[in-house]
């Protein structure tokens, strides 16, 4: 195990030497590990499991991932665009659907086990590429989704609930979605064989906010919207305010899911929220999506609550937004 | 190798975001000179570096070689966020079997818990199947307890021949891994939660019952609990828990909904494997009392229980009051 602290040296030179004597150690103690537990075993003692130095502290890479970092021009700050490529993507030369996510540390590798477990290869959820997109230049996940996530900045109102607002910055979602059209579907159109007019957006939390943001001011973005437990109280429920002025004309409608768990509603009870109440809000603004024309569905998912009830709405999103060739397999 | 090279880059006061996460083998060539890239010019006005796998943050791969089964395996760890500040803390432990999917979704899963102080911080230790070999035979081979040929349903008549080490892979948990993870990190040996899924499932429920206290709690997701003509009830019905030692169990089942199905046979066996867990569940909790519990999930099927499973063990297994 290679735990001790190295110290490097000035040159390049210094460097390859120092990295080709670290080697030479590793292989060193590698053999005299080997000797020892030849030596062990010779007197009879049973060889103590030793993990192997050279492979140990290599970190959990996700296979047929790539980590693309993207300096967003528009936003003057850098971000990472981690995609996932299904299996199938080599062996075929079709285009194929794409899953954009938010909060991408998290969505990123339960979405990508979710569809390699329950997607059964194509046959239960149609083969996508999975982009999700990362806060920006590394900085914590609160900094990046209260800025990024959010259409409004509640800060400027002295009233508000200073509880529910500890951030600095809020309130840039507009750049953020521009920098995703322009910037992030530049990106992945050029390095993936993906159909464009194919895209599902999935976000929880203040991610659903952001969803709902998107969908109100530039419903075209997507195709279909997977919203998780939407944040839309946030700042008076500033989102419900915004116009879609820029409503297509004649484009098709994209298709939006809302999901909640049945914790996510004002109850005394543990689990239960004291405050927001995600479940009533998300009703409705369905009834409003659908008085507008909206192929909307909402669904309340039974026994979770906010931190739980993502991977479930990750399931059934994906099974409504890209349904396999079936038939339904489980198992 | 590249955390040292992130020393290196913030010592000259350079960008180190790009690339200070670590890769090794044949990418340290390629990262050597990132570094003396990065140190010579300045990476920032790039738009795009050279494209790397994602990697899941705070963890590592450790490589072992059990003298047990004769084979090699990987382990793959996640440490919490203050592990490498609080340097005098022990930390719970929760292993998985059947890693390669349940690590990534175990890391989310656990992460979310843990930034929003919902659960106590946790080590989380993947276990790989057997290196070199196919995953249908090596989950056959470890997870079942009994070699059982002729199994109707299950994976390849290759794996069903070579089924029943469950006992030689329990003590290889037991023995060897679990002593090399103490070893290796800071762990509370009365924390460790043992999960399972599936054919892990099963193997959760054998080592509940073979080895009781060998790890403190036990998931038991979908188990594949028809195995082998109902094995496992037979040696449920042999074994007695012993009660002094803390063993806490929860059994999650999926019920699906069967309407819609044509295949008969399949459906018997689904709507089976969800009475079965619960009945397993009602035996534990006979013996157990309040420590076991068991739930059904109507509607959800195998492929998508256990995310839900996982969430629920680990708010009941290390939750915070």
């Amino acid at each position: 195990m290679m735990r001790a602290p190295f110290r490097w040296h000035r040159t390049s030179a210094e460097v390859e030497a120092a990295v080709n004597t670290n080697l030479r150690m590793r292989t060193i103690l590698a053999a005299s590990l080997l000797l020892m537990s030849g030596f062990l075993a010779a007197c009879g003692q049973k060889p103590p499991v030793v993990s192997t130095p050279a492979t140990a502290n290599k970190p959990y890479e996700l296979a047929n991932t790539t980590v693309h970092e993207l300096r967003s021009g528009k936003l003057g700050r850098h971000y990472q665009v981690f995609v996932d490529v299904p299996a199938s993507y080599k062996e075929s030369d079709k285009r194929f659907p794409i899953v954009f996510a938010t909060d991408a540390n998290y969505s990123f590798p339960l979405i990508r086990s979710i569809r390699s477990r329950v997607g059964a290869s194509g046959q239960n959820i149609e083969d996508f590429v999975l982009v999700a997109i990362s806060y920006a230049d590394g900085e914590r996940s609160a900094t990046g989704r209260n800025r990024d996530y959010t259409p409004s900045n509640p800060l400027l109102d002295a009233n508000r609930d200073k509880s529910l607002y500890s951030g600095e910055e809020y309130g840039q979602a507009a750049g953020f979605r521009d920098f995703i059209e322009t910037e992030v579907f530049a990106l992945v159109a050029s390095e993936y064989r993906v159909d464009m007019t194919r895209k599902t957006y999935v976000g929880h939390s203040y991610g659903g906010l952001f969803g709902a943001f998107v969908l109100l001011t530039k419903p075209d973005l997507f195709e279909s919207y997977v919203l998780g437990s939407p944040s839309l109280w946030f700042d008076n429920q500033s989102v419900l305010k915004m116009s879609a002025a820029v409503r297509s004309n004649g484009n098709k409608l994209p298709r939006v899911a809302i999901f909640a768990g049945s914790y996510e509603t004002i109850r005394p009870e543990p689990r239960y929220f004291k405050k927001t109440d995600i479940v009533k809000d998300a009703q409705a603004f369905i009834a409003r999506l659908k008085s507008e024309g909206f192929d909307a569905r909402y669904e309340t998912i039974q026994d979770e609550d906010h931190l739980t009830v993502f991977p479930v709405l990750v399931t059934r999103g994906l099974l409504w937004s890209l349904p396999g060739r079936g038939p339904y397999t489980s198992g | 190798m590249s955390v040292q090279c992130g020393t290196f880059l913030s010592k000259n006061g350079k960008e180190v975001s790009l690339i200070k996460k670590s890769t090794c083998g044949a990418l340290a060539a390629l990262q050597l000179f990132l570094c003396m890239h990065a140190h010579g010019a300045a990476p920032a006005s790039a738009s795009r570096a050279a494209p790397k796998a994602y990697e899941i943050e705070r963890t590592q791969i450790l490589e072992i070689r059990s003298e047990i089964l004769k084979r090699t395996y990987e382990l793959y760890i996640k440490l919490p966020a203050s592990y490498s500040t609080d340097k005098n803390r022990r930390y719970p432990v929760v292993f998985l079997n059947d890693a390669q999917y349940s690590f990534p979704l175990a890391c989310s899963l656990s992460q979310q818990l843990m930034n929003a102080g919902r659960i106590e911080e946790v080590i989380l230790v993947g276990v790989s199947y057997a290196k070199g070999v196919d995953p249908d035979v090596s989950r056959t081979r470890d997870y079942t307890p009994t070699n059982s040929p002729n199994e109707p349903i299950g994976h390849s008549p290759e794996a069903k021949q070579l089924s029943g080490e469950a006992p030689r892979y329990l003590r290889f948990l037991t023995d060897e891994v679990v002593p090399l993870i103490a070893k290796e990190f800071r762990i509370d040996q009365k924390k460790k939660t043992l999960t399972g899924h599936s054919f892990g499932g099963l193997l959760s429920a054998y080592a509940l019952l073979a080895a009781p206290g060998s790890f403190e709690n036990y998931l038991v997701s979908d188990p594949s609990l028809w195995y082998d003509d109902e094995v496992i009830f037979k040696l449920a019905k042999e074994t007695q828990i012993d009660k002094s030692r803390t063993t806490n169990v929860l059994v999650i089942n999926a019920n699906p909904d069967l309407s819609q199905r044509s295949d008969k046979k399949q459906t018997a066996r689904l709507s089976n494997m969800a009475s079965r867990g619960e009945r397993f569940g009602g035996l534990m909790v006979e013996r157990l009392g309040e420590r076991a519990a068991w739930r059904t999930f109507d509607g959800e099927i195998h492929e998508t229980i256990f995310p839900i499973a996982l969430s629920h063990a680990l708010l009941r297994f290390h939750g915070k009051r």
